[in-house]
């Protein structure tokens, strides 16, 4: 064997070597290189253009409107797109990355040059892939915009098509759109795999066609979960105005084609959405799905953000009249309860309300909703405090009591009810306050009387909070007597602090203070309240003074519970 | 053709794109994924194997890159890393290109590795201008579509004239 070793008489030419390197060299080469390097290259010459798209490790970003990183999420979303349209697997790199389990399709902000440059394209094989979210949120400008279109739908419908394997989709408004376009034209949407459908969207007329082709397209789908939002691509207004007829509301009604999907497999449905509304158009859809869904078990529907409680029952009960095919069915209302202002969000302390779920029924939730509404009307109160949280409508209740009782009337009874329907066979939508009395309680009004008259403090949890209709008798249409002296919640003053022994101290010192005899509120103070604070008094002092002792880790959140609600108080 | 394949001491015949002809043992021949291939698939049934795309120095190279990857056992890394970093020292462009798409022919991934790692180098935090000189690029964008393209991915050109 030569081993000839002499390397110095090889002579450089001026030859471009390095542009002779097959493409999967090159990108070789580029993917060894920072990211920055490598796309420096594309101006080396026309051979080195799109080289630089095969770099394997470009970093992903969602997409974003500041100014700084726009020109690069466009880099990034080009390349993803190039990267998703190269016409063969050249660099096994490529493949490997393709077959990862998820994929985001997250196109946006692509000038309407780079889209035509691009001409026809095949797809790679997709069929790897578990879960692709394609959620199209195209802005094109510039060049032809009905060519445009047209290239946009048929990429959309090729790229759906090779998402035939995945099993959890996600579609956005975009690809909907361009489904419904294609349905009017009659071509229905390729034939899909998934069981588990995301759709990005809101329901009008404009995705009415679009959802329909999905489900039709769709016969393997099991889960439905709808994020309803405002946006729209407004890409194809023009074409989906053209084509969509007027008749939103009868198109489910209308429809003759039953859906495989939902005769043979759709179990769940949810619904969520930051802002959304319970429209006619959202209406006839859910209609659709509890008529047609023969096994259907479940279906969620979440409360949307800054949408009147009011709607939204209102909405609730025509819906849960809907007829139902499914004898499993479930309808779920879901509401946040005990939230604070952002309406979502609710403390940590109530999880452990949770921790037995079998429970849950019988805990004291007038009471609880109560308190804290009372609380946050008390935080309502302060300067620079603009909104209020909490079911309001609970407050307008004592002014339904002095409304005339003349003519046709409804006397409402509430009393302890369990169950789906709401017990009112007739329509309540059409009465006047005027023709209700609010009369709940009927049976046991003795003991309201005792529970609304009550004076002193409400108690949930960490809540306390004064409760004093003995000075405001007069609204009651009763005596008004001279009121008791005011609850002082602000016996002593305790900072907080971190240490367990010494908000135990702290939270000691107010006990004795209210349970002393010497205050005011113990006159007030109800017995089984009395009680209550007594046992955590006892807990506190620990098992050497107290008769029955109980286990530390409670009597640390009865006392932090009393040491923070003391200094929010202060604030 | 199934006991030669056990047999290491067995010595194949390549043949470089200029004739000549290199005599190598089978376990040798084995770090090239595309030789390896050819003897899987009893596809060198003929004596002589031809590399039509390889001269004779770069195959030189490249088999003197098998043999001492070959010879050496897995435990005695070290040596390997200095012998790589020493194989392609001085090495002067045009031998390297001859090499690279060498080990891209043969499927030689660690050499394809190294040669490649050091053109990334070479172009590595240099203006593009410098790299078209080091390359030979011949430049065929026009002015304006080169100030185009630029535009285009304008944060990677950040700091660069």
């Amino acid at each position: 064997m030569s081993r000839e070793r002499k390397i110095s008489n090889f002579h450089t030419t001026a030859v471009d070597r390095i542009s002779e390197c097959p493409d999967s060299v090159l990108s070789h080469i580029l993917s060894l290189l920072p990211i920055k390097d490598a796309v420096k290259t594309e101006v080396l010459s026309k051979r080195w253009q799109f080289l630089f798209h095969f770099h394997s490790s470009y970093p992903m970003c969602d997409d974003s409107d500041e100014e700084g990183t726009g020109n690069f999420v466009t880099f990034v979303v080009k390349t993803l797109f190039f990267f998703l349209t190269v016409p063969n697997s050249r660099n096994s790199g490529l493949i490997s990355d393709t077959s990862r389990a998820s994929l985001r399709i997250s196109l946006s902000r692509i000038s309407g040059d780079f889209w035509l440059s691009r001409g026809n394209c095949r797809f790679m094989d997709l069929s790897s892939l578990v879960d692709a979210v394609f959620n199209c949120n195209l802005v094109c400008y510039g060049g032809d915009r009905a060519l445009e279109n047209e290239w946009i739908q048929h990429t959309v419908g090729e790229l759906l098509a090779n998402l035939a394997h995945v099993k959890n989709l996600a579609l956005g408004t975009l690809v909907i759109e361009v489904l419904a376009i294609m349905e009017a034209k009659g071509l229905s949407s390729p034939l899909l795999k998934c069981k588990c459908l995301t759709l990005h969207t809101h329901i009008n007329k404009r995705v009415l066609l679009g959802i329909g082709s999905t489900l039709k397209g769709m016969p393997n789908l099991e889960t439905l979960a709808m994020t309803l939002s405002l946006s729209s691509a407004e890409l194809f207004d023009v074409e989906l105005e053209e084509l969509c007829s007027s008749n939103e509301e009868q198109y489910w009604t209308a429809q003759k084609w039953t859906y495989k999907c939902l005769t043979l497999h759709l179990k769940n449905v949810k619904i969520a959405g930051s802002w959304w509304c319970c429209d006619s158009n959202f209406l006839a859809f859910i209609q659709l799905l509890l008529r047609n869904a023969r096994v259907l078990q479940k279906m969620a529907i979440n409360n949307p953000n800054d949408y009147r409680l009011e709607d939204y029952f209102q909405a609730a009960q025509k819906l849960l009249r809907f007829p139902r095919s499914s004898p499993d069915a479930e309808v779920v209302f879901c509401y946040t309860l005990f939230a604070d202002k952002t309406g979502t969000t609710v403390s940590v302390q109530f999880l452990t309300l949770l921790e037995d779920l079998g429970r849950v029924r019988d805990y004291a939730w007038g009471v609880g909703g109560l308190g804290h509404l009372y609380r946050q009307l008390g935080q309502a109160s302060r300067r620079n405090c603009k909104q209020l949280s909490g079911y309001t409508s609970l407050l307008e209740g004592p002014s339904l009591h002095g409304g005339p009782t003349t003519g046709s009337t409804l006397v409402v009874a509430l009393g302890d009810y369990h169950g789906d329907h709401l017990p009112l066979p007739w329509d309540v939508d059409d009465l006047r306050p005027s023709q209700v009395i609010f009369d709940p309680y009927t049976d046991r009004r003795q003991v309201v009387a005792d529970v609304v008259f009550y004076t002193g403090c409400i108690r949930a949890m960490a809540v306390l909070e004064p409760y004093l209709p003995d000075r405001v008798l007069r609204q009651f249409n009763m005596v008004q007597l001279v009121p008791g002296p005011p609850v002082s919640l602000h016996p002593v003053e305790v900072p907080y602090t971190e240490s367990a022994e010494e908000r135990n101290a702290a939270a000691l010192a107010i006990l004795d203070n209210v349970l002393g005899g010497t205050r005011a509120t113990t006159s007030t103070c109800p017995y089984e309240l009395r009680q209550a604070l007594v046992e955590v008094q006892r807990t506190l002092r620990g098992p050497e003074a107290a008769e029955v002792s109980i286990a530390g880790p409670s009597s640390d959140r009865y006392s932090s519970g009393y040491t923070r609600c003391r200094r929010r108080d202060r604030t | 053709m199934a006991s030669s394949i056990e047999n290491n001491n067995e010595k194949l015949t390549l043949k470089s794109s200029d004739g000549e002809e290199f005599l190598v043992e089978k376990h040798v021949a084995l770090q090239s994924t595309l030789l390896q291939n050819m003897l899987d698939s009893d596809c060198s049934s003929a004596d002589v194997i031809p590399l039509p795309k390889i001269d004779a120095r770069t195959l030189a190279l490249v088999l003197g890159y098998c043999k001492k990857h070959a010879d050496a056992s897995s435990s005695k890394q070290g040596e390997l890393n200095s012998f790589d970093s020493e194989f392609l020292k001085d090495m002067d462009m045009g031998a390297l290109f001859n090499l690279v798409l060498a080990a891209n022919f043969m499927e030689i991934k660690g050499l394809l590795d190294i040669a490649a790692q050091k053109i990334a180098d070479t172009i590595k935090d240099k203006p593009h201008q410098e790299v078209r000189e080091i390359f030979h690029v011949e430049n065929d964008y026009t002015p304006e579509e080169e100030a185009a393209v630029r535009e285009e991915n304008r944060w990677a050109f950040e700091g660069f004239p």
